[in-house]
């Protein structure tokens, strides 16, 4: 039904910009582009058909302008496909979509006093992972530690972000939020917003190096099944995470799409007010260019649920693949980018349960195509 | 109440007459700016040189940089379009914004852009500029028209200094014009043969100085050239009588260099920015090396 009202909504949109354009000018025409992933993918042991067949793992529609000289606007539409286990087995194995509103926000352009100002629906700034959209990915799939602990990209909310930089030697800039917190890490029958900071450092080691230090935290309503708890009574209470990260890159100036190499880890620490003690997680990227349309990429991550033995886990949440208590993962994957506007990844990924015998590896080949208006390169 | 009124207001003038801060997107510009600029402005320039201006990461310590300016000046035509409406949002400057008269697109300077895609375009043929071939400052003559648009938008936002910044861009065109004629009579040997380029790059300076262009290695601009289109390639320059493949400090000069020497051509590299090789530091110093690498090529 969502999917129905999104591709009613675009068409509508279509319709009124085709309108406009024949009564006027399509210069006033936001700039659109289209961003697809293909996805075909094996695992040694599940068979759980989110990770076993092909399917359209995301597709996404950006529209983006200034409205007018205040503000400019974001637009983002995404479709994937239903989860089985989210929606029925048998809707999933039929091929069912679903569609969201990822992206719905203005950015104030006139804000005097070097101020930030975003009101709308985006991703929450926590970490590095959390604000990458689905094809920005550096593997198939979120770490465990992201998906476990912030959702499973679905870290958006609508409220107010406010940013301003810090007057260091280096560049520094302090953003805080107030949202809406109806994220599925949150309860979204409670009243209480969310409210939550990141603070960037970043250092300009050379002219073709950087090296950021952050750190980012969130506070909300806790959900009442957080990390897929199966308590006899629902959760309650407040929600921090805690999260720590650092990132390398190195781009070689020398010649275009010369030796890049990005290293990233980040450190994630969820304190919950019930159901369990001291979860943590962690993740480590590395990303190579090693020749002028190649990439060569290898990770590591794990997260520690940190629950009583006596807990049961909810297997249906998620996928039983992503319903450990304890878990290790290594990932390695190779990238033939022939253009700015199309890659191709081949990925194995391996699971280590440290905790039961869910093991298992993942073999994915992932096609990552965009049309429309040229991308800008966020660093 | 009085005093102090007066006093900010003799603040405020003071700061207003401080130089103007201009960042440039490119180093070209940079030192075109400086030059009509003289001691009344101060210049950054985001994109070094010796980087591809297409692929200039968006650091953030740029966007600081942008963040203090009064005045932005770019190339346009879509040179910059990957990393600068990122530092653009990110500098949250208000005055460099796109209407603001500290937003300059250097390009409506030019009396005619080469390239203007006729009929339909796609990305079928690479990362095609949409709208002209950006790279119209290696034609000198654009350099005293975009020189003479910096000085009006520098006279807007400081019309106290408006004759100086006016002087200087004559000044510029006037040590410019016998210049450029002397770089056209030294294009007469290069005129000779046809050249190759390694990347769609040259256009402005082959139209300006009247050379002849075979084709290009990499003729889909941002794709790496297929083997096939280079055997072709090298099959007409050889016929041709090619002597010269020309190309950027930027590019993939390893791929160049064999295409080169299946032509029997040299590969010549030249600055295609102020800073981008040494002895090319700066506008009239880099046309100097250009002209010089050209005609020495072809005399060997």
């Amino acid at each position: 039904m969502r999917l129905v009202f999104i591709l009613a909504a675009a068409t509508l949109a279509s319709a009124l910009l085709t309108a406009s354009a024949d009564a006027q000018s399509r210069d006033f025409n936001p700039a659109i582009s289209v961003n697809a992933l293909l996805l075909g993918r094996v695992a040694d042991q599940t068979t759980d058909p989110a990770y076993n067949g092909a399917d359209v793992q995301e597709a996404e529609v950006r529209f983006t302008a200034d409205v007018d000289p205040y503000w400019k606007a974001n637009l983002t539409f995404a479709v994937h496909p239903e989860r089985g286990h989210e929606h029925g087995e048998e809707e999933a194995a039929h091929g069912g979509y679903t569609g969201d509103l990822e992206q719905a926000y203005v950015e104030g352009t006139a804000i005097p006093g070097g101020f930030a100002l975003l009101l709308g629906k985006d991703y929450l700034p926590f970490g590095k992972h959390v604000p990458l959209h689905t094809h920005e990915f550096p593997f198939v799939d979120a770490p465990i530690a992201v998906s476990t602990f912030l959702g499973d990209h679905s870290l958006t909310e609508v409220g107010a972000r406010v940013a301003h930089e810090i007057p260091l030697p280096w560049y520094s800039d302090l953003e805080a939020y107030a949202v809406d917190g109806k994220s599925e890490i949150f309860d979204a029958g409670s009243r209480d917003p969310a409210f939550g900071a990141r603070f960037v450092n970043m250092f300009d080691l050379s002219m073709e190096s950087t090296l950021e230090v952050s750190g980012s935290w969130l506070h909300g309503p806790l959900a009442s099944d957080y990390l897929q708890l199966h308590p006899e009574e629902p959760l309650s209470g407040q929600l921090d995470i805690w999260g720590v990260d650092a990132t390398f890159k190195w781009i070689d100036s020398s010649r275009t799409h010369g030796p890049a190499l990005f290293l990233t880890a980040e450190i994630i620490l969820p304190r919950p007010d019930q159901g369990t003690s001291e979860p943590s997680g962690w993740y480590a990227v590395a990303q190579y260019r090693f020749a002028r349309q190649w990439w060569l990429g290898l990770g590591a991550g794990g997260m520690n649920r940190d629950l009583p033995p006596d807990t049961d886990l909810d297997e249906d949440h998620h996928g039983e693949l992503f319903a450990w208590r304890e878990a290790r993962e290594y990932k390695l994957n190779l990238n033939w980018v022939p253009s700015e506007f199309s890659a191709v990844r081949l990925e194995v990924a391996r699971y280590d349960d440290w905790q039961g015998d869910a093991d298992d590896w993942l073999f994915s080949l992932q096609m990552n195509f965009t049309i429309g208006s040229h991308p800008a390169h966020v660093y | 109440m009085k005093h102090l009124l007066l006093a900010l207001a003799f603040l405020a003038s003071t700061a207003a007459a401080g130089p103007l801060k201009v960042v440039c997107t490119v180093t070209d510009l940079g030192w075109l700016a400086a030059e009509v600029g003289g001691d009344d402005v101060e210049i950054i320039v985001l994109c070094p040189g010796e980087y591809d201006p297409h692929f200039l990461p968006a650091k953030p310590s740029l966007a600081r940089k942008l963040g203090k300016a009064d005045l932005l000046c770019y190339n346009g035509l879509e040179l910059e379009v990957g990393w600068l409406p990122v530092l653009i949002d990110k500098a949250r400057n208000t005055k460099v914004r796109d209407g603001q008269s500290g937003h300059l697109d250097c390009a409506h300077a030019l009396e005619h852009i080469l390239e203007v895609p006729e009929g339909e375009i796609s990305r079928a043929q690479g990362d095609v500029h949409p709208h002209g071939n950006p790279h119209y400052l290696l034609d000198p003559r654009n350099g005293i028209l975009v020189a003479h648009l910096m000085a009006e938008r520098m006279a807007e936002l400081r019309p106290e200094l408006a004759d100086g910044f006016r002087d200087r861009a004559d000044a510029l065109e006037a040590d410019l014009l016998p210049r450029i004629a002397a770089w056209e009579g030294a294009a007469a040997s290069p005129r000779a043969h046809p050249l190759v380029h390694y990347t769609k790059q040259w256009e402005y300076l082959e139209a300006w100085l009247g050379l002849a262009c075979l084709g290009a290695v990499e003729h889909r601009p941002g794709i790496s050239p297929s083997p096939r289109h280079v055997d072709e390639l090298v099959t007409q320059a050889k016929y041709a009588g090619v002597t010269q493949l020309i190309a950027a400090p930027w590019n993939h000069l390893d791929i160049g260099q064999k295409a080169a020497d299946r032509m029997g051509a040299s590969l010549v590299i030249l600055p295609a920015a102020v800073d981008s090789q040494d002895g090319a530091d700066s506008y009239p110093a880099m046309f100097d090396l250009i002209l010089t690498r050209l005609t020495t090529a072809e005399e060997d």
